[in-house]
């Protein structure tokens, strides 16, 4: 019987499809639009990320990830191959335009905005030479190089704060999780 | 769990941090996949999901244009595998 929303997904559900657009729509445009400059380019890279969620629905697994986290690693990886295709750097400042917002949407995006607290914090438990490398690196899209060129550190020392970064990041993502399921089972 | 296995784990950990990062070059490419026959269970997209925790951190949402929903929708019915009777 499937649970998350991206189960029913797996499970051909329509309603879930409408569901999860309504959810993380607005995250996936939001991702989008900073890889995108481009208005038209951010459309067709939506519809190609939600392409790939659908077909990687029933891969996801709620005891190692969240489905936001999830949904933003495929979107991620989707827009990266497109960023690549267009050889363009991806602009990460957000583009405010404010359509109206449903109370539905408003309140479903709402759980997204916790995951992007959660984020946040979890961002806040790194080192600030593995903070700043991983923000150089995977939100303003400067190769390794270009971050030791920017930052005055050694190219390997570039390697090393990112590599440290993640570990860090992965360990807190397990505990956080961890401490979701023993809630969860109580 | 030995000294060995964790040299192992730990360096796999450190190639998919970099594949998640900067991407890998072709000797790294190699070593990944030398490691991955000795550790094959291993989740490759633990640090694809930490890259995304970096990318989320940063975002600020915006509601999805109703256009953008209804094309990604009629998209999404061509995909879906119909549901098991």
């Amino acid at each position: 019987m499937p649970s998350t929303l991206l189960e029913k997904v797996a499970g051909g559900d329509a309603a879930a499809v409408d569901e999860c657009l309504g959810k993380y729509g607005g995250l996936v445009w939001s991702l989008a639009r900073r890889f995108c400059p481009r208005h038209e380019d951010a459309e067709d890279a939506v519809q190609e990320v939600f392409i790939e969620i659908w077909r990687n629905a029933g891969r996801f697994d709620a005891q190692i990830a969240s489905e936001a986290t999830y949904i933003t690693m495929i979107a991620r990886r989707r827009l990266i191959d497109r960023f690549r295709r267009r050889k363009r750097a991806p602009d990460t400042t957000p583009i405010y335009e404010d359509p109206a917002t449903s109370r539905a949407e408003h309140v479903e995006q709402m759980e997204v905005s916790d995951e992007v607290a959660r984020a946040r914090r979890f961002m806040q438990e790194l080192r600030p030479q593995e903070r700043d490398v991983l923000e150089l690196s995977i939100n303003h899209g400067l190769s390794q190089t270009e971050i030791a060129e920017a930052t005055n550190l050694p190219l390997g020392t570039v390697k090393t704060h990112a590599r440290r970064g993640l570990i860090r990041l992965r360990e807190l993502m397990g505990v956080d999780n961890a401490d979701e399921l023993k809630e969860g089972s109580r | 769990m030995t000294d060995r296995w964790q040299t192992t784990e730990r360096r796999l950990l450190e190639l998919l941090a970099d594949r998640a990062v900067f991407g890998m070059e072709g000797r790294e490419r190699l070593e990944f996949a030398e490691l991955l026959e000795i550790m094959p269970h291993a989740d490759t997209e633990c640090m694809e999901r930490a890259a995304a925790v970096v990318l989320l951190a940063r975002t600020e949402l915006e509601p999805l244009p109703a256009g953008v929903a209804d094309r990604v929708r009629a998209a999404a019915l061509r995909h879906l595998r119909p549901p098991s009777q």
